[in-house]
Protein backbone atom coordinates (compact mmCIF):
# COMPACT_ATOMS: atom_id res chain seq x y z
CA UNK A 1 0.00 0.00 0.00
CA UNK A 2 2.89 2.44 0.81
CA UNK A 3 4.81 1.86 -2.37
CA UNK A 4 1.35 2.76 -4.11
CA UNK A 5 0.89 5.38 -2.22
CA UNK A 6 4.34 7.27 -2.69
CA UNK A 7 3.58 6.31 -6.71
CA UNK A 8 0.75 8.05 -6.77
CA UNK A 9 2.66 11.09 -4.83
CA UNK A 10 5.41 11.10 -6.99
CA UNK A 11 3.29 11.49 -10.00
CA UNK A 12 1.05 14.11 -9.04
CA UNK A 13 4.10 16.02 -7.68
CA UNK A 14 5.53 15.29 -11.47
CA UNK A 15 2.24 16.90 -12.82
CA UNK A 16 3.16 20.22 -11.14
CA UNK A 17 6.58 20.26 -11.31
CA UNK A 18 8.27 23.02 -13.41
CA UNK A 19 9.78 21.19 -17.10
CA UNK A 20 13.27 22.69 -16.44
CA UNK A 21 13.42 20.47 -13.14
CA UNK A 22 13.76 17.20 -15.06
CA UNK A 23 11.60 16.12 -12.06
CA UNK A 24 12.03 11.75 -12.10
CA UNK A 25 9.32 9.38 -12.69
CA UNK A 26 7.82 6.93 -10.32
CA UNK A 27 9.57 4.01 -12.19
CA UNK A 28 13.00 5.96 -12.09
CA UNK A 29 13.06 7.16 -8.41
CA UNK A 30 11.98 3.70 -7.34
CA UNK A 31 15.06 2.12 -9.45
CA UNK A 32 17.47 4.63 -7.86
CA UNK A 33 15.52 4.05 -4.71
CA UNK A 34 16.91 -0.07 -4.43
CA UNK A 35 20.41 1.45 -6.65
CA UNK A 36 21.32 3.25 -3.31
CA UNK A 37 20.78 0.47 -1.04
CA UNK A 38 23.72 -0.46 -2.25
CA UNK A 39 25.29 3.03 -2.69
CA UNK A 40 28.28 3.22 0.08
CA UNK A 41 27.97 7.24 0.46
CA UNK A 42 23.60 6.62 1.09
CA UNK A 43 24.61 3.42 3.51
CA UNK A 44 27.23 5.24 5.27
CA UNK A 45 24.53 8.41 5.79
CA UNK A 46 22.06 6.13 7.05
CA UNK A 47 24.28 4.51 9.96
CA UNK A 48 25.29 8.43 10.57
CA UNK A 49 21.96 9.19 11.20
CA UNK A 50 20.53 6.01 12.39
CA UNK A 51 23.64 6.74 15.03
CA UNK A 52 22.32 10.06 15.86
CA UNK A 53 18.80 9.33 16.05
CA UNK A 54 19.52 6.31 18.83
CA UNK A 55 21.78 8.30 21.04
CA UNK A 56 19.14 11.32 21.11
CA UNK A 57 16.72 8.52 21.20
CA UNK A 58 18.56 6.54 24.59
CA UNK A 59 19.37 10.01 26.30
CA UNK A 60 15.61 10.96 25.80
CA UNK A 61 14.46 8.26 27.67
CA UNK A 62 17.32 8.11 30.72
CA UNK A 63 16.64 11.84 31.34
CA UNK A 64 12.68 11.56 30.64
CA UNK A 65 12.00 8.65 32.94
CA UNK A 66 15.31 10.37 35.57
CA UNK A 67 12.71 13.71 35.42
CA UNK A 68 9.18 12.40 35.52
CA UNK A 69 9.99 10.73 38.98
CA UNK A 70 12.02 13.34 40.09
CA UNK A 71 9.39 15.96 39.69
CA UNK A 72 6.74 13.41 41.08
CA UNK A 73 8.60 13.36 44.22
CA UNK A 74 6.58 15.70 45.79
CA UNK A 75 4.01 18.38 44.90
CA UNK A 76 6.25 21.42 45.85
CA UNK A 77 8.90 20.02 43.30
CA UNK A 78 6.42 19.77 40.76
CA UNK A 79 4.90 22.82 41.33
CA UNK A 80 8.31 24.68 40.92
CA UNK A 81 9.32 22.60 37.11
CA UNK A 82 5.69 22.67 35.49
CA UNK A 83 5.74 26.05 34.40
CA UNK A 84 9.28 25.46 33.69
CA UNK A 85 8.25 22.61 31.92
CA UNK A 86 5.25 24.53 29.90
CA UNK A 87 7.83 27.34 28.56
CA UNK A 88 10.35 25.11 27.38
CA UNK A 89 7.76 22.49 25.33
CA UNK A 90 6.57 26.16 23.95
CA UNK A 91 9.78 26.86 22.26
CA UNK A 92 10.64 25.44 18.75
CA UNK A 93 13.67 23.35 18.85
CA UNK A 94 15.60 25.39 16.03
CA UNK A 95 15.33 28.46 18.89
CA UNK A 96 17.73 26.48 20.88
CA UNK A 97 20.49 26.33 17.75
CA UNK A 98 21.85 29.38 18.47
CA UNK A 99 22.68 28.61 22.39
CA UNK A 100 24.14 25.24 21.76
CA UNK A 101 26.43 26.20 18.84
CA UNK A 102 27.90 28.89 20.64
CA UNK A 103 28.70 26.39 23.74
CA UNK A 104 29.37 23.72 21.43
CA UNK A 105 30.02 25.14 18.17
CA UNK A 106 28.35 25.10 14.96
CA UNK A 107 30.40 21.84 13.84
CA UNK A 108 30.33 20.14 16.87
CA UNK A 109 29.08 16.62 16.11
CA UNK A 110 27.20 16.05 19.37
CA UNK A 111 25.08 19.53 18.41
CA UNK A 112 22.55 17.29 16.87
CA UNK A 113 21.62 14.68 19.36
CA UNK A 114 21.91 17.42 22.24
CA UNK A 115 18.95 19.47 20.63
CA UNK A 116 17.32 16.64 19.30
CA UNK A 117 17.13 15.61 23.15
CA UNK A 118 15.31 18.53 24.16
CA UNK A 119 11.70 18.35 22.65
CA UNK A 120 12.37 14.51 22.45
CA UNK A 121 12.67 14.16 26.40
CA UNK A 122 10.16 16.75 27.14
CA UNK A 123 7.42 14.45 25.50
CA UNK A 124 8.60 11.91 27.01
CA UNK A 125 8.63 13.93 30.54
CA UNK A 126 4.88 15.23 29.91
CA UNK A 127 3.91 11.35 28.86
CA UNK A 128 4.96 9.60 31.99
CA UNK A 129 3.76 12.35 34.25
CA UNK A 130 0.46 11.65 33.04
CA UNK A 131 0.97 7.99 33.75
CA UNK A 132 1.53 8.70 36.95
CA UNK A 133 -1.04 10.79 37.86
CA UNK A 134 -3.31 8.60 36.19
CA UNK A 135 -1.90 5.08 37.83
CA UNK A 136 -4.88 3.48 39.41
CA UNK A 137 -4.52 4.47 43.30
CA UNK A 138 -7.13 1.80 43.98
CA UNK A 139 -4.52 -0.70 42.72
CA UNK A 140 -1.71 0.25 44.02
CA UNK A 141 -3.06 0.12 47.36
CA UNK A 142 -3.70 -3.15 46.72
CA UNK A 143 -0.48 -4.28 46.41
CA UNK A 144 0.38 -2.95 49.57
CA UNK A 145 -2.18 -4.82 50.86
CA UNK A 146 -1.52 -8.37 49.23
CA UNK A 147 2.07 -8.42 49.34
CA UNK A 148 2.68 -7.38 53.10
CA UNK A 149 5.18 -4.71 51.78
CA UNK A 150 5.80 -1.40 52.81
CA UNK A 151 8.57 -0.35 50.79
CA UNK A 152 7.64 2.61 47.86
CA UNK A 153 10.36 1.62 45.93
CA UNK A 154 9.48 -2.24 45.79
CA UNK A 155 5.93 -1.07 44.65
CA UNK A 156 7.15 1.49 42.09
CA UNK A 157 8.68 -2.11 40.49
CA UNK A 158 6.06 -4.19 40.58
CA UNK A 159 2.91 -1.59 40.10
CA UNK A 160 4.00 1.72 39.50
CA UNK A 161 6.46 1.13 36.36
CA UNK A 162 3.66 -1.64 34.65
CA UNK A 163 0.81 1.46 35.53
CA UNK A 164 2.81 3.97 33.68
CA UNK A 165 4.40 1.58 30.86
CA UNK A 166 1.67 2.35 27.79
CA UNK A 167 2.47 6.14 28.68
CA UNK A 168 6.10 6.07 28.33
CA UNK A 169 5.93 3.78 25.01
CA UNK A 170 3.20 6.32 23.55
CA UNK A 171 5.69 9.38 23.99
CA UNK A 172 8.78 7.00 23.35
CA UNK A 173 6.90 7.13 19.94
CA UNK A 174 6.51 10.39 19.30
CA UNK A 175 9.56 11.35 20.41
CA UNK A 176 11.69 9.13 18.14
CA UNK A 177 9.41 10.79 15.22
CA UNK A 178 10.78 14.00 16.93
CA UNK A 179 14.26 12.58 16.99
CA UNK A 180 14.37 11.64 13.24
CA UNK A 181 12.66 15.13 12.10
CA UNK A 182 15.41 16.89 13.93
CA UNK A 183 18.34 15.01 13.33
CA UNK A 184 17.53 15.13 9.75
CA UNK A 185 16.74 18.89 9.15
CA UNK A 186 19.75 20.18 11.35
CA UNK A 187 22.21 17.97 9.25
CA UNK A 188 20.30 19.08 6.20
CA UNK A 189 21.63 22.92 7.79
CA UNK A 190 24.80 21.37 7.62
CA UNK A 191 25.15 21.33 11.11
CA UNK A 192 27.42 18.80 13.25
CA UNK A 193 27.01 16.24 11.13
CA UNK A 194 28.66 16.12 7.15
CA UNK A 195 27.67 12.07 6.44
CA UNK A 196 24.32 12.02 7.44
CA UNK A 197 20.86 11.35 5.24
CA UNK A 198 19.81 15.02 5.60
CA UNK A 199 23.56 16.27 3.88
CA UNK A 200 23.36 14.13 1.46
CA UNK A 201 19.61 15.37 0.71
CA UNK A 202 20.90 18.74 0.40
CA UNK A 203 24.09 18.00 -1.50
CA UNK A 204 22.08 15.88 -3.95
CA UNK A 205 19.57 18.82 -4.35
CA UNK A 206 22.60 21.25 -5.30
CA UNK A 207 23.43 18.64 -7.84
CA UNK A 208 19.44 18.66 -9.39
CA UNK A 209 19.57 14.62 -9.00
CA UNK A 210 16.31 14.93 -7.58
CA UNK A 211 15.61 10.84 -7.63
CA UNK A 212 18.44 10.25 -5.46
CA UNK A 213 16.90 12.92 -3.13
CA UNK A 214 13.30 11.09 -3.31
CA UNK A 215 15.06 7.89 -2.68
CA UNK A 216 16.39 9.29 0.45
CA UNK A 217 13.25 10.53 1.20
CA UNK A 218 11.99 6.86 0.75
CA UNK A 219 14.85 5.86 3.53
CA UNK A 220 14.33 8.25 6.09
CA UNK A 221 10.20 7.38 5.85
CA UNK A 222 11.60 3.27 6.19
CA UNK A 223 13.66 4.69 9.23
CA UNK A 224 11.09 5.79 11.06
CA UNK A 225 8.60 2.96 10.14
CA UNK A 226 11.15 -0.03 11.38
CA UNK A 227 11.52 1.65 14.25
CA UNK A 228 7.85 2.17 14.86
CA UNK A 229 7.51 -1.58 14.29
CA UNK A 230 10.03 -2.19 16.61
CA UNK A 231 8.57 -0.11 19.11
CA UNK A 232 4.77 -1.73 18.19
CA UNK A 233 6.23 -4.57 18.43
CA UNK A 234 8.18 -4.65 22.15
CA UNK A 235 5.10 -2.91 23.50
CA UNK A 236 2.64 -5.78 22.14
CA UNK A 237 5.11 -8.39 24.08
CA UNK A 238 5.56 -6.68 27.15
CA UNK A 239 2.41 -3.36 27.37
CA UNK A 240 -0.38 -5.71 25.50
CA UNK A 241 -2.23 -4.60 28.69
CA UNK B 1 -17.72 7.42 76.46
CA UNK B 2 -17.72 4.24 74.38
CA UNK B 3 -16.72 0.86 76.51
CA UNK B 4 -14.85 -1.39 74.93
CA UNK B 5 -15.22 -4.96 75.15
CA UNK B 6 -12.15 -7.53 75.41
CA UNK B 7 -11.66 -9.19 72.01
CA UNK B 8 -8.88 -11.72 71.32
CA UNK B 9 -9.48 -10.69 67.73
CA UNK B 10 -10.79 -8.32 65.16
CA UNK B 11 -11.22 -4.67 64.77
CA UNK B 12 -11.96 -1.57 67.37
CA UNK B 13 -12.98 1.73 66.13
CA UNK B 14 -13.11 4.71 68.83
CA UNK B 15 -14.47 7.65 68.32
CA UNK B 16 -13.27 7.82 64.22
CA UNK B 17 -13.79 10.67 62.55
CA UNK B 18 -13.08 11.32 58.55
CA UNK B 19 -13.69 14.07 56.78
CA UNK B 20 -12.85 14.92 53.20
CA UNK B 21 -10.85 18.15 52.30
CA UNK B 22 -12.94 19.67 50.41
CA UNK B 23 -16.14 18.92 52.36
CA UNK B 24 -17.97 21.22 54.72
CA UNK B 25 -19.22 18.39 57.01
CA UNK B 26 -17.54 14.82 58.46
CA UNK B 27 -18.30 12.02 56.57
CA UNK B 28 -17.93 10.10 59.84
CA UNK B 29 -18.25 11.23 62.92
CA UNK B 30 -16.94 9.93 66.39
CA UNK B 31 -17.88 6.27 65.26
CA UNK B 32 -17.42 3.68 67.97
CA UNK B 33 -17.39 0.17 66.66
CA UNK B 34 -16.06 -3.47 67.74
CA UNK B 35 -16.00 -6.40 65.41
CA UNK B 36 -14.85 -9.32 67.08
CA UNK B 37 -12.91 -12.57 65.42
CA UNK B 38 -15.17 -14.68 62.94
CA UNK B 39 -17.71 -12.02 63.14
CA UNK B 40 -19.51 -11.25 59.88
CA UNK B 41 -20.94 -7.58 59.54
CA UNK B 42 -22.51 -5.64 57.00
CA UNK B 43 -22.11 -2.15 56.13
CA UNK B 44 -25.61 -0.78 54.86
CA UNK B 45 -26.01 2.70 53.38
CA UNK B 46 -26.54 4.75 50.11
CA UNK B 47 -23.70 6.36 48.06
CA UNK B 48 -21.73 8.69 49.36
CA UNK B 49 -22.82 7.65 53.49
CA UNK B 50 -19.32 6.90 54.01
CA UNK B 51 -18.91 3.03 53.84
CA UNK B 52 -16.06 2.83 51.30
CA UNK B 53 -14.51 5.07 53.43
CA UNK B 54 -14.61 3.58 56.16
CA UNK B 55 -13.22 0.29 54.71
CA UNK B 56 -10.19 2.94 53.24
CA UNK B 57 -9.67 3.91 56.89
CA UNK B 58 -9.77 0.33 58.45
CA UNK B 59 -7.25 -0.99 55.25
CA UNK B 60 -5.11 2.09 56.12
CA UNK B 61 -5.44 3.71 52.78
CA UNK B 62 -7.11 6.84 54.69
CA UNK B 63 -6.05 8.40 57.65
CA UNK B 64 -8.77 9.24 60.28
CA UNK B 65 -8.47 13.11 60.98
CA UNK B 66 -8.91 11.76 64.76
CA UNK B 67 -10.03 8.79 66.80
CA UNK B 68 -8.33 5.11 66.22
CA UNK B 69 -8.45 1.73 64.57
CA UNK B 70 -7.14 -0.98 66.06
CA UNK B 71 -6.25 -4.13 64.72
CA UNK B 72 -6.23 -6.70 67.39
CA UNK B 73 -3.95 -9.25 66.32
CA UNK B 74 -4.17 -8.83 62.89
CA UNK B 75 -1.47 -7.73 60.98
CA UNK B 76 -2.03 -4.85 58.31
CA UNK B 77 -0.49 -7.59 55.73
CA UNK B 78 -3.53 -9.82 56.99
CA UNK B 79 -6.05 -7.88 55.56
CA UNK B 80 -8.03 -8.64 52.04
CA UNK B 81 -9.88 -5.74 50.41
CA UNK B 82 -12.18 -7.19 47.64
CA UNK B 83 -13.64 -4.39 45.83
CA UNK B 84 -16.47 -3.68 43.22
CA UNK B 85 -14.43 -3.02 40.68
CA UNK B 86 -12.45 -6.32 39.98
CA UNK B 87 -10.07 -4.52 38.14
CA UNK B 88 -9.12 -2.52 41.06
CA UNK B 89 -7.44 -5.23 42.78
CA UNK B 90 -5.80 -7.14 39.36
CA UNK B 91 -2.84 -6.59 37.76
CA UNK B 92 -3.31 -6.39 33.94
CA UNK B 93 0.08 -7.18 33.07
CA UNK B 94 -0.07 -10.46 34.72
CA UNK B 95 -1.76 -13.67 33.48
CA UNK B 96 -4.21 -15.31 35.74
CA UNK B 97 -2.23 -17.77 37.31
CA UNK B 98 -0.09 -14.47 38.44
CA UNK B 99 -2.37 -12.44 39.57
CA UNK B 100 -3.58 -15.41 41.62
CA UNK B 101 0.22 -16.43 43.12
CA UNK B 102 1.31 -12.62 43.50
CA UNK B 103 -0.10 -12.42 47.02
CA UNK B 104 2.14 -15.48 48.02
CA UNK B 105 5.00 -15.06 45.68
CA UNK B 106 5.95 -11.73 46.92
CA UNK B 107 5.16 -13.32 50.85
CA UNK B 108 7.74 -16.15 50.25
CA UNK B 109 4.92 -18.14 50.79
CA UNK B 110 4.51 -20.05 47.40
CA UNK B 111 5.16 -23.49 48.78
CA UNK B 112 3.97 -27.08 47.38
CA UNK B 113 1.37 -26.77 50.16
CA UNK B 114 0.07 -23.47 48.92
CA UNK B 115 -0.04 -24.16 45.35
CA UNK B 116 -1.68 -27.55 45.69
CA UNK B 117 -4.50 -24.88 47.51
CA UNK B 118 -4.49 -22.10 44.85
CA UNK B 119 -5.19 -25.66 42.12
CA UNK B 120 -7.84 -26.27 43.87
CA UNK B 121 -8.88 -22.34 44.23
CA UNK B 122 -8.87 -22.05 40.85
CA UNK B 123 -10.87 -25.10 40.18
CA UNK B 124 -13.61 -24.13 42.66
CA UNK B 125 -13.79 -20.75 40.88
CA UNK B 126 -14.02 -22.01 37.50
CA UNK B 127 -11.14 -20.54 36.39
CA UNK B 128 -8.90 -23.76 35.06
CA UNK B 129 -9.37 -22.74 31.48
CA UNK B 130 -8.00 -19.37 31.92
CA UNK B 131 -5.25 -20.54 33.94
CA UNK B 132 -4.31 -22.95 31.33
CA UNK B 133 -4.37 -20.82 28.38
CA UNK B 134 -2.45 -17.94 30.37
CA UNK B 135 -5.00 -15.85 29.59
CA UNK B 136 -4.74 -12.22 30.96
CA UNK B 137 -7.72 -10.43 33.40
CA UNK B 138 -8.75 -8.07 30.33
CA UNK B 139 -9.32 -11.12 28.64
CA UNK B 140 -11.71 -12.52 30.76
CA UNK B 141 -15.59 -11.56 31.21
CA UNK B 142 -16.96 -9.57 33.89
CA UNK B 143 -17.68 -12.82 36.26
CA UNK B 144 -14.28 -13.90 35.34
CA UNK B 145 -12.92 -11.15 36.36
CA UNK B 146 -15.09 -11.15 39.87
CA UNK B 147 -14.63 -14.58 40.50
CA UNK B 148 -10.47 -13.84 39.95
CA UNK B 149 -10.35 -10.54 42.32
CA UNK B 150 -11.93 -13.24 45.23
CA UNK B 151 -9.35 -15.85 44.52
CA UNK B 152 -6.18 -12.98 44.78
CA UNK B 153 -7.76 -11.96 47.72
CA UNK B 154 -8.44 -14.73 49.73
CA UNK B 155 -5.27 -16.66 48.16
CA UNK B 156 -3.16 -15.46 51.69
CA UNK B 157 -6.18 -16.62 53.75
CA UNK B 158 -6.38 -13.00 55.16
CA UNK B 159 -7.96 -12.60 58.61
CA UNK B 160 -9.95 -9.70 57.94
CA UNK B 161 -11.73 -9.29 54.54
CA UNK B 162 -13.24 -6.37 53.46
CA UNK B 163 -15.75 -6.48 50.67
CA UNK B 164 -16.57 -2.83 49.10
CA UNK B 165 -19.74 -3.67 47.37
CA UNK B 166 -18.14 -6.81 46.21
CA UNK B 167 -21.32 -8.78 45.35
CA UNK B 168 -22.91 -5.69 43.02
CA UNK B 169 -23.36 -5.82 39.56
CA UNK B 170 -23.55 -9.54 38.83
CA UNK B 171 -26.00 -11.92 38.32
CA UNK B 172 -27.53 -13.76 41.58
CA UNK B 173 -26.16 -17.08 40.40
CA UNK B 174 -22.55 -15.47 40.47
CA UNK B 175 -23.37 -13.64 43.90
CA UNK B 176 -24.45 -16.88 45.38
CA UNK B 177 -21.56 -19.40 44.16
CA UNK B 178 -19.02 -16.68 45.28
CA UNK B 179 -20.58 -16.32 49.07
CA UNK B 180 -20.60 -19.67 49.33
CA UNK B 181 -17.38 -19.50 48.24
CA UNK B 182 -16.46 -16.81 50.55
CA UNK B 183 -18.75 -18.32 53.61
CA UNK B 184 -16.15 -21.67 53.52
CA UNK B 185 -12.74 -19.72 53.48
CA UNK B 186 -14.36 -17.94 56.59
CA UNK B 187 -15.21 -21.07 58.19
CA UNK B 188 -11.96 -22.19 57.28
CA UNK B 189 -9.79 -19.66 58.35
CA UNK B 190 -11.85 -17.70 60.88
CA UNK B 191 -11.48 -14.70 59.36
CA UNK B 192 -13.23 -11.07 60.59
CA UNK B 193 -15.18 -10.07 57.54
CA UNK B 194 -17.02 -6.28 56.68
CA UNK B 195 -19.11 -6.09 53.58
CA UNK B 196 -20.73 -3.20 52.02
CA UNK B 197 -23.79 -3.26 50.45
CA UNK B 198 -26.59 -0.71 48.67
CA UNK B 199 -29.23 -2.78 49.82
CA UNK B 200 -30.77 -5.20 51.69
CA UNK B 201 -32.97 -7.50 49.11
CA UNK B 202 -29.91 -9.43 49.04
CA UNK B 203 -30.48 -10.46 52.30
CA UNK B 204 -33.84 -11.65 52.30
CA UNK B 205 -34.27 -13.53 55.98
CA UNK B 206 -35.22 -10.22 57.90
CA UNK B 207 -35.86 -12.45 61.25
CA UNK B 208 -33.07 -14.20 61.28
CA UNK B 209 -30.93 -10.55 61.38
CA UNK B 210 -29.82 -9.21 64.29
CA UNK B 211 -29.39 -5.33 63.58
CA UNK B 212 -27.53 -2.62 65.06
CA UNK B 213 -27.54 0.94 64.44
CA UNK B 214 -24.24 3.26 63.59
CA UNK B 215 -24.76 7.06 63.33
CA UNK B 216 -21.57 7.97 61.34
CA UNK B 217 -22.94 11.35 60.87
CA UNK B 218 -25.30 13.96 61.41
CA UNK B 219 -28.09 12.25 59.37
CA UNK B 220 -31.11 10.64 60.98
CA UNK B 221 -30.98 7.10 61.71
CA UNK B 222 -32.86 4.83 59.46
CA UNK B 223 -35.73 2.71 60.75
CA UNK B 224 -34.39 -0.74 60.19
CA UNK B 225 -38.06 -2.73 60.29
CA UNK B 226 -39.23 0.11 57.47
CA UNK B 227 -36.31 -0.42 55.35
CA UNK B 228 -36.44 -4.37 55.37
CA UNK B 229 -39.86 -4.22 54.19
CA UNK B 230 -39.30 -1.45 51.67
CA UNK B 231 -35.99 -1.10 50.75
CA UNK B 232 -36.04 2.31 48.73
CA UNK B 233 -36.88 3.99 52.02
CA UNK B 234 -32.90 3.56 52.47
CA UNK B 235 -32.76 5.32 49.37
CA UNK B 236 -34.70 8.59 50.20
CA UNK B 237 -33.10 8.51 53.90
CA UNK B 238 -29.54 7.61 53.78
CA UNK B 239 -26.43 8.86 54.88
CA UNK B 240 -26.50 6.40 57.73
CA UNK B 241 -24.70 2.99 58.08
CA UNK B 242 -26.52 -0.07 58.95
CA UNK B 243 -24.76 -2.58 60.40
CA UNK B 244 -26.20 -6.21 60.47
CA UNK B 245 -24.68 -8.35 62.74
CA UNK B 246 -24.60 -12.37 62.17
CA UNK B 247 -25.06 -12.60 58.56
CA UNK B 248 -23.52 -15.90 58.42
CA UNK B 249 -26.70 -16.89 59.99
CA UNK B 250 -29.40 -14.95 57.58
CA UNK B 251 -27.70 -16.69 54.93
Amino acid sequence: MLPLFLAVLFSLLKLFSPAILKFPNVVEIYSDFFISLSDNSVLKAILSTARLILISSFVSVILGILFSFLLNLNKWIWSIFEPTLDFLRSIPVTFFIPAFAIILGISSPNIIWILAVIPSSLIIIVNVLHGIKQQNLNRLHQYYLISGKKSKISAFIKVTFFEVLPYFIAGFKISLSYAIVIVTVLEYMQMGNETGLGTLVYNEMEQLNYKRVYSIIIIVGLIGYILNQLIDKISQKYGRF
Amino acid sequence: MHQTRLIYMGVILKNLTFQYRDSIHPIIEDLNLEIKENETIALLGISGSGKSTLLNLISSFQKPNSGSIELVNIDKSEVSYIRQSAMDMLFPWLTVKENIEFALKERNQLDSEAKERLVSLIKILGLTEKVNKKNYPTELSGGEKKRLSFACGLSYSPKLILLDEAFTGIDFSLKWELWSFLRAEIKRTKATVIFLADRIVFFNSKKQIDTKEVKVNKADIVDIEKSLSEPSFIKTKGETLKIYKEINEAI
